[in-house]
């Protein structure tokens, strides 16, 4: 509903209603002198003509203010769905974005967990070995090479796949590294977009281009990140 | 890109696939102590995950949910399909309401990231000695 046709058509109502009051008014005036200048019975028919116009008048107020309430009850209602409206579509996009984000997050989460436990396990296994390979040489050492804890130790070293550990224990150490960067990356993007979508004054174009990007396209990221 | 050259009986066969390296090293690091029991095959690529499901048979499959191309729900639903024995599980780094119901039908287990290795694997023992 325009809100400015409604007043104007409210203002022409008033109007209405004070030209009625004027000619009712009018009537009576009319009346009372017709009544002091002829007859008591001319008197009493105005009296009696006017008073349907009364009624009439009185019924068309109640009308108005009902249909004025029902107006105004609408408008609130519209203006209600319209503001509901607007907050779904905003939740939805930050729940979008909110996804998309912790998708970004979970995954660099994923194989920082899982790196930092392979070492703390691979750490764990040459502590055994060097132990096993200790006891050994100590014997060894004092003339009394026990030929079981040189074969635990060789047996452990075996089991802990050494070369493996060697070539994969500095490798996941700089993936868990990566992997904080990538976090920390998004992290600071999502800070410098949330700022960049407030009333800055200034902007730095090249670094708000670099965290839109970051955000919306996650793929390109990761690929540089893997690189 | 299997690893670990001992095979027998036992041994079960285990597919990862994930769009990202990294995650895909992870695990396979974290999975080496298990080389004596498990087969493991890691996919980078949905397509060549497929390709693999169809040269054997594997007893699970573990995936993630974004990948571009095929996505981890149509590439479970494949697996399905293909050989309805195999276990499906989720990797999903989403907490998506609409995925995981999605992921109802297809997928046998669905894990969030980051998951746990321990949980990993005690799922991962659970679906393939079913």
């Amino acid at each position: 509903v325009d809100r400015r046709m409604l007043d104007d058509e409210v203002g022409l109502d008033r109007e209405t209603d004070r030209m009625f009051g004027k000619l009712l008014l009018a009537q009576w005036l009319f009346a009372i002198v017709l009544a002091l200048l002829i007859s008591p019975w001319i008197t009493f028919g105005a009296v009696i003509t006017s008073l349907p116009l009364v009624l009439i008048r009185e019924r068309l107020a109640r009308t108005k203010a009902i249909v004025e309430r029902e107006v105004q009850e609408r408008i609130e209602q519209q203006r209600q769905l319209e503001l509901e409206l607007r907050q779904a579509q905003q939740l939805e996009s930050v729940d979008r974005l909110a996804t998309g984000v912790a998708h970004e997050i979970n995954t660099p989460l994923q194989f920082i967990s899982d790196s930092v436990e392979f070492v703390r396990g691979s750490v764990g296994d040459l502590i055994s070995v060097v132990r096993q390979q200790q006891a050994a040489l100590e014997g060894v050492l004092a003339n009394r090479a026990d030929p079981l804890a040189i074969a635990a130790a060789v047996d452990a070293s075996a089991s802990a796949d050494l070369p493996y550990l060697a070539d994969e224990m500095p490798r996941a150490l700089d993936r868990a590294t990566d992997g904080l960067d990538r976090v920390s990356r998004i992290v600071r993007s999502m800070k410098v977009f949330a700022h960049s979508r407030g009333e800055e004054p200034s902007v730095d174009l090249d670094a708000a281009i670099d965290s839109t990007l970051a955000i919306a396209n996650p793929i390109d990221s990761r690929q540089e990140a893997a690189a | 890109m299997t690893s670990g050259p001992k095979s027998s009986a036992a041994r079960k066969r285990i597919l990862f696939v994930d769009d990202d390296l990294q995650v895909l090293a992870g695990l396979r690091n974290v999975f080496h102590r298990d080389r004596q029991r498990w087969d493991m095959v890691f996919a980078n690529d949905p397509e060549v995950a497929l390709a693999e499901l169809y040269r054997t048979v594997f007893d699970a499959v573990v995936c993630d949910m974004r990948m571009p191309g095929m996505d981890g729900l149509q590439l479970l639903e494949r697996v399905r399909e293909h050989s309805p024995r195999t276990a499906r599980v989720m990797l999903s780094g989403t907490a998506d309401r609409e995925e995981v119901d999605r992921a109802t039908a297809a997928v046998d287990e669905l894990l969030g990231k980051p998951c746990a290795s321990a949980i990993l694997r005690a799922t991962l023992e659970r679906m393939t000695n079913r």
